[in-house]
C-alpha cells in the first residue's frame, strides 16, 4: 500500500484515536494497561471480532447481514440443548458451529440464487429465528452447562484463552486470504460493481455464496464463544448481537456503501468500544455517557467517510 | 307463529345455559415470553385458573416490544375477555389501549410493574420497591459484615423499578456508615455483557466485597465475573434474579444468598384478584388477607389500589432447593 492510501486509511484513524485512548488511560488508572485488563478487554472483543469477519466481507460486497444476532442465538440454543441432552461436549460445539453455517447457506441461498435484497432475507431470518429460539427453549433457559462445553469460552492454551487464539488467527487468515487469494479479492470487485465482475468472468452468485456462508460459520464460533463465556443460554442471548457486530466494522473503515474495508479495521473499531467502555469504567465515569461518547464516534467516522468518498468521485 | 314462540324459548333457554356455565376469562400479558421469570408466573396463573374455576389466557411478546404489547391487548379487546392483566413494558404507552379496554367493561389491571395510573383497577404488586431495595442493601451488609465496599451492575439505566429500587437501596444505605458503595453500571439483559462489565468493575475496584446484579440477567454475569476473576471467598456476588441462575454459583461459592420473590406465588395472586374483584368482592384495606392456595398474605393499601404479595424472599443454600423456576 503506498503511503498515501495509508494517511488517508480509516484504519489509521481509528488506531490512532485508539492510541490516544490507551494512552490516556493508562495515564489516569495504573490498573489499565495490565495483563488481566487487557485480557478482560480482548475477551470482551472476542465473540464480537470473529462475527465482524464475515459482516466485513458482507458489507464489502454491499450487502448487509442482520440476522447474526438470531442465528447466534440458534447456535447457543443447539449448543445448550445437544450439551444436556447427553452429546459429548465436542460434538456438542461442532452441531452449534454447523447450524451456524447452515443458516448462513440458508441467507446465501435465497440472496445469491433468488437475488431477493440482503436486507429483506436477513430481516426475515432475524424474526424467524427468534422466535424459533423460544420454541425450542419452550421459554426456558438453559443454566447449568457442563464444564467441558464452555471450553470455546473458557479454555486456555498456553495460559491464553482460547477465545483469544482464535480471535487472532482467523483475523490473520482471512486478512491474508481478502488480500491475497483471488476469492478474496472479487469479494472486492463485487463490491465496486456486481455487473463490471460478472461481465470480466467473476461466477459473483458463487462469490456471494461464499460470503453469507462463511459469515454463518464465523457466527456460530461466535456463538460458542458467548455460549462458553456467559455459561447461560437466553431465549434472547444474541439479541442485539447484529447492531454491534455492524458498529464495530463500519466504525473501522468498512463502507456502508460497498467495495471498500478490511477486517483488521473491524477489529479495530471493536477494540475501540470495548476499550471506551472499559476506561470508563476504570475512570468510574458516568455510565450514561458511555451510550453518548459511542454514538458520536459512530456517526462521525462515517459521516467522514461519506466526505472523503464525496471528493473522490 | 307458534314455532316461533318455540323456536325463542329453546333460544332463551340456551342463552341461560351458555351463560351459567361461562367461566371468566382472564388475561395476563407479560414484558415478554419466553423468559422464566415469566414462565413462573404463568404456571402460578394456570394454578390459580385450575382451583377457581376461570379460563387463563397468556400472551405476550417474544422481546420487550412496548407497541407489540399494545397490539395483544388490542386483540384481547377485540377477543372479549373479562379481566386483562398487564406487566407494561411502558407504564404510559399503555395508558390509552388500557382506557379502551375499560370503556369496554373489562377489568384492568397491573401486575409485576405498574401502569396505566389512574386508569387500572389494582395493580398487584410483588413487594414494594422500598422491601426490595432495602431488603438487597441489608444482605449485602451482611454479606460484607457491615464494613466496606460495594458495587452494582443494573440492566437497563431507563428501567424503571431497577432505578426505584436502586433508589431505596441508598437510602438505606445511609444507615451503614461504614458502608461505601463505589459505582453503578450498566449491562442491559445481557449475561455475557454483564461478566464483561463486571470484570471491568472487579479490575477498577480490586477491593470491593460484594457485587451486586440488580436483575435477573446482571446476577449471574457478575458471579461469573467473580469466578472468572479468580475472587472467589474474596467477593460475594449477589444480587436480583431466579434461582435456577445462581443454584450453580452457589455451589461454586461465588454466591451465599440472593433476593427475589415468587413469581409463581405472584401469577397465582394476579388472577385471584381478578376473580375476587369480577365477583363484585372489594378488599379489606391495609390488613392481611387470607388467599388459600399461596403461603404469604397479600395486604391492600386502598390508596394506591396496590395488592402487594409480601415480602422478598431471600435465597440461601438451604433453602433454594424448593424452587424450581
Amino acid at each position: 500500500m503506498e503511503l498515501k492510501k495509508i494517511i488517508k486509511s480509516r484504519e489509521l484513524t481509528v488506531g490512532l484515536v485508539m492510541i490516544g485512548l490507551i494512552v490516556f488511560f493508562s495515564l489516569s488508572s495504573e490498573r489499565f494497561l495490565t495483563t488481566n485488563n487487557i485480557k478482560n478487554i480482548l475477551l470482551q472483543v472476542s465473540s464480537i471480532g470473529v462475527a465482524s469477519i464475515g459482516m466485513t466481507m458482507i458489507i464489502i460486497t454491499g450487502g448487509i447481514d442482520v440476522s447474526a444476532g438470531s442465528i447466534l442465538g440458534i447456535v447457543a440454543v443447539t449448543l445448550g440443548k445437544a450439551a444436556t441432552n447427553g452429546f459429548p461436549a465436542w460434538l456438542s460445539i461442532i452441531l452449534g458451529i454447523l447450524v451456524g453455517l447452515a443458516l448462513g447457506s440458508v441467507n446465501a441461498s435465497f440472496i445469491a440464487l433468488l437475488g431477493i435484497p440482503p436486507i429483506i432475507v436477513t430481516l426475515g431470518m432475524m424474526s424467524l429465528l427468534r422466535s424459533l429460539a423460544y420454541t425450542f427453549l419452550g421459554g426456558r433457559w438453559i443454566a447449568s452447562l457442563p464444564g467441558a462445553v464452555r471450553w470455546m469460552g473458557l479454555g486456555k492454551i498456553l495460559n491464553v484463552p482460547v477465545p483469544i487464539w482464535l480471535t487472532i488467527i482467523l483475523v490473520a487468515y482471512f486478512s491474508y486470504f481478502m488480500r491475497y487469494r483471488p476469492l478474496g479479492r472479487y469479494i472486492y470487485a463485487v463490491g465496486n460493481s456486481l455487473e463490471a465482475a460478472r461481465v470480466s468472468g467473476v461466477d459473483t452468485k458463487r462469490i456471494l455464496f461464499f460470503v453469507y456462508a462463511l459469515a454463518g460459520l464465523m457466527y456460530g464460533i461466535a456463538g460458542a464463544i458467548v455460549v462458553g463465556r456467559a455459561g447461560i443460554v437466553q431465549t434472547n442471548t444474541g439479541n442485539n448481537f447484529e447492531l454491534q457486530v455492524i458498529a464495530a466494522t463500519v466504525l473501522g473503515g468498512t463502507s456502508i456503501l460497498g467495495g471498500k474495508g478490511t477486517i483488521v479495521g473491524s477489529i479495530l473499531g471493536s477494540l475501540l468500544v470495548a476499550v471506551l467502555s472499559n476506561g470508563l469504567i476504570l475512570l468510574n465515569v458516568p455510565a450514561l455517557t458511555e451510550g453518548l461518547i459511542i454514538g458520536v464516534l459512530i456517526l462521525g467516522s462515517v459521516a467522514i467517510d461519506v466526505i472523503k468518498n464525496r471528493g473522490e468521485e | 307463529m307458534k314455532k316461533l314462540w318455540v323456536y325463542l324459548l329453546i333460544g332463551i333457554v340456551m342463552l341461560l345455559t351458555v351463560s351459567a356455565f361461562a367461566t371468566y376469562k382472564i388475561a395476563f400479558i407479560p414484558k415478554l415470553v419466553g423468559i422464566p421469570y415469566f414462565n413462573a408466573m404463568e404456571a402460578g396463573g394456570k394454578r390459580a385458573a385450575k382451583d377457581l374455576g376461570v379460563e387463563f389466557i397468556y400472551t405476550g411478546p417474544t422481546t420487550d416490544s412496548v407497541a407489540k404489547q399494545i397490539e395483544i391487548i388490542d386483540n384481547l379487546i377485540t377477543k372479549g375477555v373479562d379481566a386483562i392483566a398487564v406487566a407494561p413494558n411502558d407504564p404510559a404507552a399503555i395508558t390509552p389501549i388500557m382506557k379502551k379496554a375499560k370503556e369496554k367493561g373489562i377489568l384492568v389491571l397491573t401486575s409485576d410493574t405498574d401502569g396505566a395510573e389512574g386508569v387500572r383497577e389494582l395493580f398487584v404488586n410483588q413487594a414494594r420497591a422500598k422491601d426490595i431495595g432495602y431488603t438487597v442493601m441489608d444482605v449485602v451488609a451482611e454479606l460484607m459484615d457491615y464494613k466496606g465496599k460495594f458495587a452494582i451492575v443494573s440492566g437497563g439505566p431507563t428501567a424503571w423499578n431497577l432505578n426505584t429500587w436502586i433508589m431505596y437501596l441508598q437510602q438505606r444505605l445511609a444507615e451503614y456508615p461504614d458502608i461505601e458503595l463505589v459505582t453503578i453500571r450498566y449491562a442491559g439483559e445481557d449475561v455475557q455483557r454483564a461478566v464483561d462489565v463486571g470484570l471491568s468493575v472487579i479490575q477498577a475496584f480490586p477491593d470491593i466485597k460484594v457485587i451486586v446484579g440488580m436483575n435477573s440477567t446482571s446476577a449471574p454475569g457478575v458471579a461469573e465475573a467473580v469466578e472468572l476473576a479468580g475472587k472467589v471467598g474474596q467477593i460475594w456476588a449477589t444480587g436480583i434474579t431466579v434461582p435456577s441462575m445462581m443454584k450453580e454459583h452457589m455451589k461454586k461459592g461465588s454466591v451465599k444468598k440472593f433476593v427475589l420473590w415468587d413469581p409463581e406465588n405472584l401469577g397465582y395472586l394476579t388472577v385471584w384478584a381478578a376473580k375476587y374483584l369480577l365477583d363484585g368482592n372489594e378488599f379489606p384495606a391495609n390488613t392481611p388477607i387470607d388467599v388459600p392456595g399461596i403461603d404469604t398474605k397479600p395486604i391492600y393499601y386502598p390508596e394506591t389500589k396496590e395488592l402487594v404479595l409480601g415480602p422478598p424472599l431471600v435465597f440461601t443454600p438451604e433453602n433454594i432447593d424448593k424452587y424450581n423456576f
